[in-house]
């Protein structure tokens, strides 16, 4: 016997995973963290005997509910499941699954869509922080169909803003949780900062490198990881994140002057391996750094347009370009990030329901009878 | 513009999974067997073609295995229930391939046609006749049934998939001289074959499912146990192989000389190279000669398999039960033991078969292949708009 649980499979930006509501999981955490498992086929290189897509990027959890919070329409708990071990990781939140929080929640009647454009105020669970979406919904439907492009994916779909301007600090409470814009680091001069995730920013230059190789050529370059490996472990002490052996915060990004018209290029490790092209959150803190005088990535990058004082950071990653507005106010010395948007755009791949072994979650009424047995007592 | 909703199910047969639809709810096909409405379809659902490689706007998974379709209809053939129609989807390219069946999705058509309705079962056991299309032949699916459903957990494990599930059995017929059309193309059941590098050597030709030349692997100088990366390595026992394809797709009638052999026919016969059960170390799991009835060493279109290709095993279940073959001479199976279980180079899969007696000639009735399969997930798979066109318009009125 199998159990059906509601789902939709969306894809979110560059990533793709299966959307519950809270609601429709079963409440004990360690049942849901087996189904989650068993959904996605884990642990197994091809997830053959689930929905998984056997990669990091297709091996990803979105769970919703309605926000009890006054600030918040809906909550939104991210979760990584690992493709051949049988573990789930909630540290990290995920930018590109994100995306698709918006629309998942207007077409399941979490928030309400008005005619044309539908705001959602997305409070991140995973980094306590808020995000806003600007989703297209004209006749008060989502549209997923348009012309908005992103890199790393093959067709034009509909925008979907979105704002992590309330991102500020979300792991160590200050943008910049050392105290200061640019530091020394073993003799490298790097710029610690905690916008939408924690990140220690090098100049390239400063460990041989130009910041515009390849994937390959830096995953392959034991020296590099290992010299970054060292900063990062300093940067986490000063940051007050203590002792970050082993853990994937901070992450850390080679950053370089541009050379394809855009205002400043980066590599963004995982913390081990340099992604593909570029975590939105990452984007997200790099753009915004990149604004504020004083720091590394300021003094490397190239600004082109400034209208009313939003700044449209163009990023130079191995796959392309990735896009964010950012406005701040610098004042006295602190910093008021005033916006920090990016578009995206999300589509939604098949609606309905997710099987599981009964045997691993018999279902929402063997919970509710486990619930009534203490209360009978 | 909203998308478009097709109902569908998205299912595990074997090692391989695949969206299934209804042939009700596609697009109407203009003449049989011209999937040309289906195609755009099939790419946007599995989301191809990706550049990335990762199929990430779909449902694919980025590798042949999970880029897979299956359309189930109305039986167009007297002796079956349904029909099926296997889709091979392209990954980095707008194509969509209807050559062949996938032995592993068909495993997952039984249970499929069940659990929506389109056959019904009396008991705890239900049997499917399968009209596959891509190749005419009919497949028979035998599993439980756990109330009116396909059941799903059962202790049956299969190479490729953790953990075990029910047992479906796969039947495929009408085996027997599938190319040359007889079972035994020379009438013998063992033949002689002049190969350079050994003179006469003894071997079983056998043409059901797929025609395929059985040696021992002793008679070449083999311990039967080599690697698939050892035998490639290996230029003398590769050339004889060769040599041994060769000759035997001449005995068998397949082709009118060795150059045509060699030049044109490059995948047939398949070679099978046996020997007695042996333990064996594969993918740091050991293998014991116990848990088999023989040892194979399979060569397909020139290249030691990393396993073996179904239908060589299905052709040697049915030689090991014709006394005399090469297979039968090897096999250690036990009496009563209708499986032949084989010991391939990543493990051990076990393949029955049934062959009948009649007046001069052996009849090959079916070869049956064990596998699992699981409904993963149900509902409606989401197109957007400019994949379909007028045609998907016109059917869905």
């Amino acid at each position: 016997m199998q159990t059906p649980i509601k789902c939709v499979l969306m894809r979110g930006g560059t990533s793709r995973g299966p959307f519950f509501k809270d609601e429709d999981l079963p409440a004990d955490m360690e049942t849901r963290k087996h189904v989650l498992l068993r959904v996605m086929g884990s642990p197994h290189v091809r997830q053959i005997d689930g929905i998984g897509g056997a990669d990091p990027v297709t091996s990803k959890v979105a769970v919703v509910r309605k926000s009890k919070r006054p600030d918040a329409d809906v909550d939104y708990l991210f979760t990584q499941v690992w493709v051949d071990r049988a573990e789930v990781d909630t540290s990290p939140s995920c930018g590109n699954i994100l995306t698709g929080v918006g629309p998942f929640a207007i077409d399941e009647g979490l928030v309400s869509a008005q005619d044309g454009e539908t705001r959602v105020r997305i409070f991140d669970v995973n980094t306590n922080s808020l995000v806003e979406a600007v989703v297209q919904t004209p006749g008060g439907r989502v549209d997923y169909e348009g012309d908005h492009r992103i890199d790393g994916v093959n067709d034009a779909y509909a925008p979907i803003r979105l704002d992590f301007r309330q991102m500020v600090g979300g792991k160590t409470g200050q943008l910049f949780p050392t105290g200061q814009r640019a530091e020394e680091i073993n003799g490298v001069r790097v710029s610690c900062v905690d916008m939408a995730m924690p990140v220690v920013f090098v100049p390239a230059r400063q460990v041989g490198k130009t910041g515009h190789e390849t994937k390959l050529e830096l995953d392959t370059d034991t020296q590099l990881l290992e010299t970054l490996e060292k900063i990062r472990l300093i940067a986490g002490q000063r940051m007050g994140l203590g002792d970050v052996t082993g853990r994937v915060i901070p992450k850390i990004a080679l950053v370089a002057a541009p050379n394809a018209g855009g205002t400043i290029a980066s590599r963004y490790f995982m913390p081990h391996a340099v992604a593909t092209a570029y975590a939105v959150t990452g984007g997200v803190c790099l753009s915004t750094a990149s604004c504020v005088p004083g720091t590394v990535p300021y003094e490397l990058a190239s600004f082109s347009q400034n209208a009313d004082n939003v700044t449209r950071v163009a990023i130079e990653h191995p796959q392309g370009k990735m896009f964010v507005d950012v406005r701040i106010r610098d004042t006295d010395g602190s910093v008021v990030v005033e916006q920090a948007s990016l578009v995206r755009h999300a589509r939604r791949l098949m609606a309905g329901e997710v099987y599981v072994p009964s045997a691993v979650w018999p279902g929402p009424q063997a919970d509710k009878a486990a619930k009534k047995t203490p209360e009978m007592a | 513009m909203s998308q478009i909703a097709i109902p569908a199910v998205y299912m595990r047969g074997g090692t391989s999974r695949a969206l299934f639809f209804h042939q009700r709810d596609l697009p109407r096909l203009a003449t049989p067997k011209d999937y040309r409405a289906w195609d755009p379809l099939f790419l946007a659902a599995l989301g191809s073609p990706d550049p990335n490689g990762r199929q990430l706007d779909g449902m694919g998974g980025g590798i042949s295995s999970l880029s897979k379709i299956a359309v189930i209809g109305p039986s167009t053939h007297p002796d079956a229930d349904v029909d099926y129609t296997f889709a091979q989807v392209a990954i980095g390219q707008s194509v969509v391939g209807y050559r062949g069946n996938c032995g592993n999705i068909s495993a997952a058509v039984g249970p499929f046609a069940l659990d929506e309705g389109l056959v019904k079962a009396d008991g705890d056991r239900a049997s499917v006749r399968i009209h596959n299309t891509n190749t005419g032949k009919i497949i028979i699916a035998r599993f439980p049934v756990e109330n009116g459903k396909a059941a799903v957990t059962g202790d049956f494990a299969i190479q490729g998939v953790g953990g075990t599930g029910a047992q479906i059995e796969l039947a495929f017929t009408d085996l027997g001289g599938a190319t040359t059309g007889k079972l035994l193309p020379t009438g013998h059941v063992i033949d002689q074959l002049d190969i350079p590098a050994w003179g006469k050597i003894e071997v079983s030709l056998v043409d059901a499912a797929n025609p395929t030349v059985f040696v021992k692997a002793k008679t070449i100088g083999l311990t039967g146990i080599e690697t698939p990366d050892a035998l490639t390595n290996d230029a003398k026992a590769m050339a004889t192989f060769e040599d041994i394809r060769v000759a035997a797709a001449l005995a068998m009638g397949l082709v009118s000389d060795a150059q045509e052999a060699r030049a044109k026919l490059k995948n047939l016969p398949i070679v099978g190279i046996l020997s007695p059960p042996q333990s064996m170390t594969t993918g740091g799991t050991q293998v014991h000669a116990t848990d088999m009835d023989l040892t194979a060493r399979m060569i397909s279109a020139g290249q030691p398999h990393k396993a073996t290709p179904l239908t060589a095993a299905m052709c040697l279940a049915v030689a090991s039960q014709i006394p005399g073959t090469i297979a039968n001479q090897i096999s250690q199976k036990p009496a009563g033991q209708s499986k032949l279980r084989i010991g391939h180079a990543s493990g051990v899969l076990p393949v029955d078969a049934r062959v009948r007696q009649a007046k001069d000639q052996t009849i090959a009735e079916e070869a049956i292949v064990f596998r699992t399969a699981r409904r993963l997930m149900e509902g409606r798979v989401l197109v957007p708009h400019p994949a379909h066109d007028l045609q998907i318009l016109s059917a869905a009125e």
